[in-house]
């Protein structure tokens, strides 16, 4: 109990624990595990580079070594990014916004409205060929508090910016 | 205030020209250090030629920014108008700012060394819109810096006074003054440790900055220090961490005096006054209403002479701006009473619950901070005596330490504020309004999940963040729904 003293009954207030989130669109997975992709690509290439140039040649253990490790890696990401994207998911509630994610780290942040300075859309050339887009939601909380839901379609990105900046103006 | 009349655009004070060159001065000084030593001090190698240009380059910049200075001043000019402060400035770019009045948050002033010899003082004026940072008048002499604080503040008094009672503007109330006995205790007080690592910090990024230009003797003496290091006994190591301590001790002590001398701490209406300073005498006013967090710092020496510094966080405009968290060392339990009390006037001692970390906290930072470390270490270094020896007076040392830190690891919550606890050796308090809460953030990672612990992040508008790091996740949860309540529910301006 948070409370010895109970002023007010704190089961009575809405519950984070029974909050039902919206999925994220499926392209955002796919997203990320391109950019996964072309970030392996770009270490393999990097290594390929570095020992091709180098005038004795490595051991060959040693580079399947770091070939076999990196691939062994990126399927394990690639299989962390399937398993955690079901638990990714964003919630409007009356009064707040709330995104959750992370399978080995869960995280859940919430942004009360009366508290928004302002929110924008963002989407970077990957995304635009994805057609999703990542909405960021600003606070006085400096760059660690912000929200950034990444993976809305670009209708429900600016339905949901467009309804935040009437909250947010409401509130002034 | 007749004296001044500000409804036509005026410039600063003529000395405005000195200052602004002193201050591109400073600025190319900076920017240019290695080469001016290089410079001086490797004169003879340059040939009469190279030596010739060089002067006339310095000429041509000194030229250069004589007339920077002398533009920068003539095309400054400020007034108000309208219920709007304008400020209009910059001869290749032309900016015009504008801010209404009711809109100024705060006003300060400040005087560094130059200022000080000029007798001129710089005003900054902070607001709660965006584009703050531009908003300040460099040279002003001291009367007509007085009076446009005045002008603008009284503005702000009439506006809020429609709120408040009369009788509080007039009080000036003075809480805490620092002499120089004071400034002693403070300076003896603070964290030697951290002193004299920062020192180190310094010296070798100097020594990394220099190594280019003096290659030859600086692996000379790499050389040496590490012939040195590996080769002295017991003795020599004691004598050189009490050396390092020593000079740390020092440099706490030069930075406490050039920060806080002639510290002044005083209630005037509903805000804080703070003046301080020796070479850069700063003033700075904050308004209660501002404040998003009050904690204050403990350690062992300050409990015993009875003192703690305060800290107060205030919202910022501007995100960049970071440094609105105000320092005020040497405040005795009474002051912090006192400033407790204006802050939080409805506060009792009554309906707090006290909240601790798991003691899983402790294994965690212990593995993270002792165990690695050390293990580490031993791999890399096993063959040096000297670095066992380190290795497990800081296997043993991390053991209490985490302990401590466990202990001290605690939140208290009443239904309307909220007071976080943390620390190992020394202590820090955080204490703030449960509705300046701004985000919030429950974190678990899989090990917490096992044992049902969580983390909690408040976030606040002056930058803060309170962290209750491993408490049993369902008070985490309550807490956060809570919070959530608190803000949602209750529409009180958080500034």
């Amino acid at each position: 109990m948070l409370f010895e003293n109970q002023q007010i009954d704190t089961n009575k207030l809405p519950k984070l624990e029974e909050v039902e989130y919206l999925p994220l669109l499926n392209n955002y997975k796919y997203l990320v595990m391109i950019q996964w992709t072309i970030f392996v690509l770009f270490l393999a290439g990097l290594f390929l580079g570095f020992h091709t140039i180098q005038e004795e040649s490595l051991p060959f253990i040693s580079i399947l070594g770091f070939y076999s490790g990196l691939t062994v890696l990126y399927i394990l990401r690639l299989f962390l990014i399937i398993k955690a994207f079901p638990l990714k998911g964003y919630s409007l509630r009356q009064h707040d916004i709330i995104f959750r994610t992370g399978l080995i780290i869960r995280k859940i942040t919430s942004i009360p409205f009366n508290r928004i300075q302002h929110s924008e859309v963002r989407q970077s050339f990957l995304a635009r060929l994805l057609k999703i887009t990542r909405l960021k939601i600003y606070t006085a909380g400096g760059s660690t508090s912000d929200l950034s839901i990444h993976g809305l379609s670009p209708n429900e990105a600016a339905r949901i910016k467009d309804f935040l900046s009437k909250t947010v103006a409401s509130h002034e | 205030m007749s004296k001044f009349d500000f409804s036509t655009p005026r410039r600063q004070s003529p000395k405005g020209v000195v200052l602004y060159f002193v201050m591109a001065t400073q600025k190319i000084v900076r920017a240019a250090w290695p080469i001016l030593l290089i410079y001086f001090f490797k004169n003879e190698s340059f040939s009469e030629k190279v030596r010739m240009y060089a002067l006339i380059a310095v000429a041509v910049i000194v030229l250069i920014m004589i007339a920077h200075a002398i533009f920068t001043y003539l095309r400054f000019y400020f007034y108000v108008e309208n219920d709007e402060f304008k400020l209009s400035k910059g001869y290749l770019k032309r900016v015009n700012l504008s801010i209404p009045l009711d809109r100024i948050q705060t006003i300060n002033s400040k005087q560094n060394l130059f200022q000080q010899w000029l007798k001129v003082v710089s005003v900054e004026i902070d607001t709660a819109g965006s584009a703050t940072k531009e908003l300040k008048i460099v040279a002003l002499d001291k009367a007509t810096a007085d009076a446009l604080s005045d002008l603008l503040n009284t503005n702000k008094l009439e506006e809020a006074g429609q709120t408040t009672s009369e009788e509080t503007w007039d009080e000036k109330k003075v809480i805490l003054k620092l002499g120089f006995g004071d400034l002693i205790k403070v300076g003896i007080s603070e964290n030697h440790i951290k002193s004299s690592l920062f020192i180190l910090a310094f010296v070798s990024g100097i020594i990394d900055q220099l190594k280019d230009y003096f290659t030859a003797t600086y692996e000379d003496t790499a050389e040496q220090a590490k012939n040195f290091l590996f080769g002295s006994d017991a003795f020599v190591y004691f004598m050189l961490i009490f050396l390092i301590l020593l000079i740390g001790l020092a440099f706490s002590m030069v930075l406490i005096f050039l920060r806080y001398y002639d510290l002044k701490f005083s209630r005037e209406g509903n805000k804080f006054h703070l003046q301080s300073g020796l070479l850069n005498k700063k003033s700075v006013s904050i308004p209660f209403a501002k404040i998003q967090v009050v904690s204050w710092r403990t350690n062992p020496i300050r409990k015993l002479m009875d003192f703690v510094t305060l800290n107060l966080s205030q919202a910022t405009s501007s995100i960049e701006n970071k440094k609105q968290a105000i320092d005020i060392p040497g405040c005795s339990s009474k002051h912090l009473q006192t400033v407790q009390a204006e802050i939080f006037p409805t506060t009792t001692e009554q309906g707090w619950s006290t909240h601790h970390s798991h003691r899983n906290y402790a294994l965690r930072l212990w593995a993270a901070f002792g165990l690695l470390p050390t293990a580490i270490a031993l791999i890399f270094g096993w063959m040096h005596w000297q670095v066992i020896v380190v290795a497990s007076v800081w296997f043993v040392l991390s053991i209490g330490i985490a302990y401590l830190a466990f202990r001290k690891r605690y939140f208290r919550i009443s239904p309307e504020l909220i007071e976080n606890s943390s620390g190992s050796v020394g202590q820090t308090f955080s204490r703030m309004f449960n509705f300046k809460v701004q985000s919030l953030k429950y974190k678990q990672t899989i090990f917490q999940r096992r044992r049902n612990l969580a983390t909690l992040k408040i976030y606040t508008a002056g930058g803060k963040v309170l962290t209750m790091p491993y408490i049993n996740s369902d008070i985490a949860f309550e807490l956060y729904n809570y919070l959530l309540y608190v803000v949602e529910s209750r529409e009180r301006k958080w500034m």
